[in-house]
């Protein structure tokens, strides 16, 4: 279970996701459906995944994106209710290449009627284009009714609001972004604090009482039963609501619970968890640096 | 005589500019080549995958797995290696069975992960007349017992000669 799996609502659709090799159009599906990074080979032709929510289906059509397999693009999207145009931000120099590919795309999409929302990914990497340069780049002043969200779908920066945007834009039902935390800490396993990242508007700091720290270091020290699993223990603050304190293999987080935010201590429980699956899957032995890079990144489907 | 009539390998590529291609066929191709890389690597492939399909009127069996990247920018490749049977007295499904082992054991050893484009024409090679000669295949430091695999698993893959039953009778 994925903090995405929280956006439960009636739906029946499917949805195309194309754009040229490499763009990230298979690792962004995998993001969606399970929380995290996953690495994987290039995709032959066309690969089909569903997901269920609330007992119907959404069927994502991942497009093959090498020059022999963008043909089939025009197949899927017929039956299609939308499409997502992923862009690779990181490479410029393949532009004009997309933007063509783009244009070719176009007409269908309006002729149909189809939703676009184009994603613009690899944000993670340093000197990527900037949204400027890609509304540029592919002439989109000119195109009308689109969405454009910029993301990566190896930090999961902004992951959830696509998929809020991507089931909006696939139904017709809007959703909200649901926040998990006012604050969000990580630590390493020894409890030695990474990066806090919160809610600036409701917090200047978070006040931080002595017996908090206390539950870190007890929760360092404790063995884990299994290598994988994640266990939580509640702390509750006078000051500032409900910490929950959760360990995995490489990392112990922290994060902020209080009934303002509209969610359940549960949900808050499964964002956090899936953001300490994360830090396991893509930085588990990496420097404090990359771990706070991809907790900023990552906290952004959170708060 | 032999077993089967080929040996190949195919890769998607998957880097800037790729498209599926040949890597690769012992001893020689068959069919038309963009059939064969159609047949060799289907639409849908994912690693860890067999196929089983019909190429100018011959059988053909695939296995599907991935490759190392060559640099660490890049992304790990999706190949796959096929073997082309055109023996009407072959037992399809017994080689097919065969087959499964040996692609299961190469993958298994980490030696199709890490093949390398030196290593292709050797395993080919390797694995057609290991087969058709029904002897150990011994590839880098992996040994696929072919006689073994046969006798462990009971395969049948020739089916009896219908001259052989006449005189019985
Ligand atoms: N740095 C970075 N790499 C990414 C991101 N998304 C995908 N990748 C990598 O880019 C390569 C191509 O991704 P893939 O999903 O296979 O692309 P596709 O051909 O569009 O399906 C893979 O090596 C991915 O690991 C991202 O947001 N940031
Ligand atoms: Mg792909």
């Amino acid at each position: 279970m994925s903090l995405f799996s929280i956006f439960k609502r009636k739906t029946d659709a499917k949805a195309v996701f194309i754009g040229l090799d490499s763009a990230g159009k298979s690792t962004i599906i995998d993001f969606l459906r399970e929380g995290r990074f996953i690495n994987h080979t290039p995709t032959m032709g066309k690969r089909k995944l569903e997901i269920d929510i609330e007992g119907t289906r959404i069927s994502m059509f991942d497009m093959g994106g090498q020059q022999s397999f963008r043909d089939l693009w025009f197949g899927e999207m017929k039956t299609a209710k939308c499409v997502v145009f992923v862009i690779d931000k990181a490479a410029p120099h393949r532009f004009p290449e997309a933007k063509a590919e783009f244009q070719k795309v176009l007409p269908a999409i309006q002729k149909e009627g189809l939703k676009l929302l184009i994603l613009a990914n690899k944000h993670d990497v340093p000197g990527a284009a900037s949204m400027r340069e890609i509304i540029q780049g592919f002439n989109l002043l000119d195109v009308e009714n689109f969405e454009i969200l910029e993301v990566s779908a190896k930090t999961g920066y902004g992951m959830a609001t696509a998929f809020s945007k991507f089931y909006s834009l696939l139904t017709g039902k809007h959703i909200q972004k649901l926040n998990f935390a006012g604050a969000v800490s990580v630590y390493t396993n020894g409890g030695v604090p990474i990066i806090t990242e919160m809610d600036q508007n409701r917090f200047e700091r978070v006040a931080l009482e002595g017996g908090f720290l206390a539950a870190i270091t007890q929760f360092s020290q404790m063995k884990l039963p299994g290598e994988i699993a994640t266990q939580f223990i509640l702390f509750e603050s006078k000051q500032n609501g409900t910490f929950i304190v959760a360990r995995s293999a490489h990392f112990i987080g922290s994060l902020l619970w209080y009934k303002e935010l509209g969610v359940t201590v549960d949900q808050s429980k499964i964002a956090l968890g899936d953001l300490l699956g994360h830090l396991e899957s893509s930085c588990a032995t990496a420097d404090e640096n990359t771990v706070s890079f991809h907790v900023e990144h990552y906290v952004t489907n959170i708060m | 005589m032999a077993y089967i009539d080929n040996v190949t390998i195919t890769r998607l590529g998957g880097f800037e500019g790729s498209d599926p291609e040949l890597v690769g066929a012992y001893p020689a191709v068959i069919g038309d080549k963009a059939e064969l890389i159609n047949k060799a690597l289907p639409e849908g492939a994912v690693p860890g995958t067999f196929r089983s399909d019909k190429i100018a009127g011959m059988h053909i069996l695939s296995y599907t797995f991935k490759v190392k990247a060559e640099r660490e920018s890049l992304r790990d490749d999706l190949a796959s290696i096929s073997i082309i049977v055109s023996d009407k007295k072959v037992h399809i499904d017994q080689m097919e069975a065969l087959f499964k082992e040996i692609a299961r054991s190469l993958d298994e050893s980490g030696d199709l992960y890490q093949m390398r484009p030196t290593m292709f024409v050797q395993m080919m090679e390797r694995i057609y007349n290991g087969v058709n000669k029904s002897e150990k295949i011994k590839i880098d430091d992996v040994v696929i017992d072919i006689p073994q695999i046969i006798k462990m698993n009971k395969l049948n893959i020739f089916k009896k000669d219908l001259k052989e039953f006449q005189g019985a009778f």
